[in-house]
């Protein structure tokens, strides 16, 4: 999605209000869960739907 | 400013806390030093009937192997108990650093609450065993200096749960984005 829109990892947290460290633990899967207000904003700077940025992968 | 005031509270009683341990421990220790002394003077001078170790019961008509092997068990314990204390004086030490919920002070709370339970329950056993052969003497009831240890350490093995289930609420806490 971040190249769909031509946009760096870093330029998406600044836009969004978060850390680059968070960033990266929300790409890498590590995270444990996303704040409805984070969703909103990750979806509103890319101009998509949940379901484009989230993805159910079995263990 | 509410919260701020509330963290300086809780660094003010831990701070007062910690000094207190710190000086129980130091007190504790000197007590062990000074009994070691004692007990050692005494024998030296062949005194021992003057120790009053188990109630009335006269100490001078057993052998050395005997007296060590009864002086051995509640020394053991007690240094059993220095060291539940030293604990509790480095997880303080922890906690006044803010380091709340470090696998330390859970490893530590629960080593404290079963050192506490293991003290309590071993001398009120000793104490049990060395009544009925030293005295011949058996008694039974409700003992509130056994009841002490045994909810003192629980309540910090429990206190150890507590901990673990906090740090990992931390933990999910800090990866929730």
């Amino acid at each position: 999605m971040l190249s769909k829109r031509n946009m760096k990892s870093k330029e998406l947290a600044e836009i969004i209000g978060i850390t680059t460290a968070n960033m990266s633990i929300l790409k890498s899967g590590k995270a444990k869960a996303v704040r409805f207000s984070t969703l909103e904003a990750i979806c509103k700077a890319l101009d998509c739907q949940p379901a484009d940025i989230l993805e159910y992968v079995e263990d | 400013m509410l919260s701020l005031n509330n963290n300086l509270y809780l660094m003010k009683t831990i701070e007062v806390l910690r000094k207190l341990i710190n000086m129980y421990y130091y007190l504790l220790l000197f007590v062990l030093i000074g009994i070691v002394i004692f007990i050692s003077i005494m024998i030296q001078q062949g005194e021992v009937a003057d120790l009053k170790i188990i109630e009335d019961y006269d100490v001078s008509n057993i052998s050395t192997l005997k007296f060590l092997a009864l002086i051995s068990v509640p020394t053991t314990i007690y240094i059993l108990f220095v060291r539940a204390v030293y604990l509790l004086k480095e997880t303080l030490k922890d906690l006044s650093e803010g380091n709340y919920f470090s696998e330390l002070i859970i490893k530590n709370f629960k080593m404290i609450g079963r050192l506490i339970l293991i003290c309590g329950v071993s001398y009120a056993v000793y104490k049990f065993l060395a009544r009925l052969v030293m005295l011949g003497d058996i008694r039974l009831g409700i003992d509130f200096s056994l009841i002490t240890p045994i909810v003192v350490g629980l309540f910090f093995m429990f206190l150890s749960e507590v901990f673990a289930k906090a740090r990992l609420a931390e933990q999910e806490n800090n990866l929730t984005i």
